[in-house]
């Protein structure tokens, strides 16, 4: 995409998320993403974003739908996640079924993949029996979806119903709820033979997606920081006279903007960017929950959220040591690191 | 040099910790954390049981790492409601330590530490809360900001201006300030990140009358008085320290052998494992040295920056290391509270930054080396 076309891209996506996010991002931590955020979501098109359009969808290209969830994510990591989900894991796995992805890009409906219990080498706990689900899904987000894609003895069905919640200590997205689920006898449809190839997939082509979502949430939390070393004063000075908080704010901050560079490069590598991209997110929430002092550990600031949601990002779609082991079969050519 | 503690004090440990696994439930961990609710069944309990013993500052610092092990917002809400106690200890008059003091030790009464203030912490001179004297009193306005104990206290240990001289800190004072004196005022503060089952507020002084005897010690000796205590209360933020990444250690750890031979084997996950030990290792050594300084009645405030700032990096590198190695299923247990209880170490008290001044100061002053 032209430079001055993902500009103006970025603009109208800013102006979008001041209006409509920005002062109840808040409100979403605690009570979640309101019906009609979702409205006005599905009506710029985000919640279909890579939707077909022949599916009520607005069919994005990748830099497009990767600076909506950079640009949402510096506001509400939890409205980017949401996007996110539908986008890049929901649809590619349930592209099949054509009304259902028009109620998620009209967000009349939600549909979530249930696929941290098998990323993390859980074995399945959910049986189909003459077309109907029993068992449990140990981790869910977005666990109010209308849609489940849960994996069963190496296939992945499609669930319908309300399963029962358990629920899960929240560290991060709390905009969107996370629990663990129980089914019983709840619709199930066989929707693919020999999944986890084409899930491995669908999280590998995520890649960029993730870190876009980290380069958000990493430049948002610090330039926060940096905004706010510019007014804060301690003995007589703003923060950022002092050499260690410019440096380290300045640092981060170079390598955020040189972070999101590599990202809409189409020739930079996606498993490389989104390990650097995290790695990002979680330094410069750090960071800059300690540069807000006091007021960082409180959730009025707006900083706190990105110090335990960038924490989360690094284990919901593949741990870093997990990625790196990836990272190092790509490098060597061959099998290495797995002692 | 002897690292041994002694067999009464090995037995105050198995004691709290007997105590903290008792009373520390998970469920009651998780709904204090989740209703940001001070626990006051469990601080009485906590002083029936004599889990805070002062006739031992070795004691006191075993109990508050055994109860942060098992967990933190609990943990220090039953410690703190001595919080400033030292400061009317050694520097105040027979007077206030019969009122307030003897309330406190009796568990009948809560106090604070009102320093920080809406414009700043770490510059603990710029404080601004102004005491003038009318009659025979003060008259104070201003405020603090994220006042431990804030709503529940009964008395606050205040750092307040009392007169405008040109060194800053020797305007300053410390006041006994009443809740219930006409004139004050708190507001809880909600949404913290961690430790949320403590009580933090802001408080309001509004030309608020404060009797002449509440005077602690002399006037303008107050920023002093404030940095004595802070060098007793860092040893024991320590003990937070060490106590958070011994617990956030212990979680980690049994979920990952219960994942097998298979998983424990792997070296990026043994190495981590080694990291996260030899830290908390030498988190305590640094604690206990400066600890024995302090309780010898040889205070080092350079050993106690070291210890305080280390020990709180401590927590926050071993939490987050814990949720790296454990994935999902550690975001998903209650090793996510030791992750946002941690982070606190290295902000109350001296934020890490300014431990490393004090540490700076200390060294470039020193004349050896
Ligand atoms: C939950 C909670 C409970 C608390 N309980 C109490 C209490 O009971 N009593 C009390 O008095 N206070 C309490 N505090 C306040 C706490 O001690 C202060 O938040 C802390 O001292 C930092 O002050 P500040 O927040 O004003 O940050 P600031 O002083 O504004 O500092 C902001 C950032 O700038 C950094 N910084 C400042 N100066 C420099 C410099 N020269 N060089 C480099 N970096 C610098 C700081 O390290 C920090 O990272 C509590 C705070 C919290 C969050």
């Amino acid at each position: 995409m032209e430079q001055e076309e993902m500009r103006m891209l970025r603009e109208n996506i800013d102006e979008f998320c001041t209006r409509n996010i920005a002062d109840i991002a808040l409100k979403i931590e605690n009570s979640g993403i309101p019906q009609d955020l979702v409205a006005k979501l599905a009506g710029q098109g985000f919640l279909g974003a890579r939707i077909n359009p022949e599916n009520g969808g607005s069919g994005l290209d990748e830099d497009s739908y990767r600076i909506v969830l950079e640009r949402t994510a510096r506001s509400s990591p939890s409205v980017s996640m949401l996007i996110f989900l539908e986008n890049s894991i929901f649809s590619p796995l349930y592209s099949h079924d054509g009304s259902a992805l028009r109620e998620i890009a009209s967000g009349t409906s939600r549909g979530t993949a249930c696929l941290f219990d098998y990323l993390s080498g859980q074995e399945d706990s959910v049986k189909m029996k003459s077309g109907k689900a029993y068992g449990t899904v140990k981790y869910c987000l977005m666990p109010d979806s209308e849609y489940f894609l849960v994996p069963s003895d190496g296939s992945l069905y499609a669930l319908k119903g309300k399963p029962r919640q358990n629920p899960l200590p929240r560290l991060g997205f709390r905009g969107l709820g996370y629990s663990g689920l129980e089914f019983d006898g709840s619709d199930a449809e066989k929707i693919l033979e020999n999944a986890h190839a084409m899930i491995d997939e669908v999280i590998a082509a995520a890649s960029k997606d993730i870190a876009a979502i980290a380069i958000g949430m990493a430049g948002a939390t610090i330039d926060k920081a940096m905004e706010y070393s510019r007014v804060r004063t301690t003995f007589g000075r703003p923060l950022k006279d002092y050499g260690p908080v410019a440096f380290n704010l300045s640092d981060l901050k170079s390598q955020i903007d040189e972070a999101r560079n590599l990202l809409y490069s189409a020739s930079s590598d996606p498993l490389s960017i989104k390990i650097m991209a995290i790695e990002l997110a979680r330094k410069s929430s750090r960071l800059s929950l300690q540069i807000h002092g006091g007021y960082g550990y409180l959730e009025d600031f707006g900083v706190e959220k990105f110090y335990r949601d960038a924490m989360s990002l690094s284990v919901f779609f593949g741990t870093r040591g997990e990625d790196l082991k990836t990272l190092s079969k790509k490098m060597y050519g061959e099998t290495a690191g797995i002692i | 040099m002897n690292f041994e503690f002694t067999e009464d004090q090995q037995k105050m440990r198995e004691k709290v910790r007997e105590f903290a696994q008792r009373e520390f439930t998970p469920e009651l961990a998780a709904k204090f954390d989740m209703e940001e609710k001070y626990p006051e069944e469990l601080r009485k309990k906590s002083f029936e049981e004599k889990i805070i013993d002062y006739s031992d500052p070795w004691k006191v610092l075993i109990a508050i790492e055994e109860l942060c092990r098992a967990d933190a917002g609990l943990g220090i809400s039953a410690t703190v409601p001595y919080f400033g106690e030292e400061i009317i200890s050694l520097f105040g008059s027979d007077y206030l330590k019969e009122k307030y003091l003897a309330a406190v030790n009796d568990g009948k009464a809560i106090m604070g530490l009102a320093v920080t203030e809406p414009g700043g912490g770490s510059d603990v001179a710029g404080i601004k809360t102004f005491a003038t004297k009318k009659d025979g009193k003060y008259i104070v306005n201003g405020g603090k900001m994220f006042i431990t104990n804030g709503t529940i206290a009964n008395f606050f240990v205040s750092l307040i201006r009392t007169s405008n001289e040109e060194k800053r800190h020797h305007g300053l004072s410390v006041l006994v300030i009443e809740s219930s004196f006409p004139g004050f005022k708190s507001t809880k503060l909600r949404g913290k990140l961690g430790v949320r089952a403590t009580d933090t507020a802001e408080l309001q002084f509004n030309n608020m009358e404060v009797p002449e005897a509440n005077l602690v010690g002399e006037e303008g000796k107050g920023f002093y008085y404030v940095m004595t205590f802070f060098n007793i209360s860092r040893i024991f933020v320590a003990g937070q320290g060490i106590g958070i990444a011994q617990g956030a250690y212990d979680r980690a750890l049994r979920i990952i052998k219960s994942r097998g031979a298979a998983y424990s084997n792997n070296e990026e996950i043994q190495f981590a494992l080694a990291d996260m030990a030899t830290h908390i290792e030498a988190a305590r050594l640094i604690t206990y040295k400066a600890a024995s300084f302090l309780f010898n009645f040889k205070p080092d405030p350079m050993e106690t920056s070291m210890a305080k700032k280390y020990a709180a990096e401590t927590a926050v590198y071993v939490a987050e290391k814990a949720l790296e190695i454990t994935g999902i299923e550690g975001i998903s247990s209650d090793l996510e509270r030791f992750y946002r209880d941690a982070k606190i170490l290295e902000i109350w008290e001296g934020t890490s930054e300014v431990e490393k001044l004090i540490i700076a100061r200390s060294i470039l002053k020193g004349g050896e080396n």
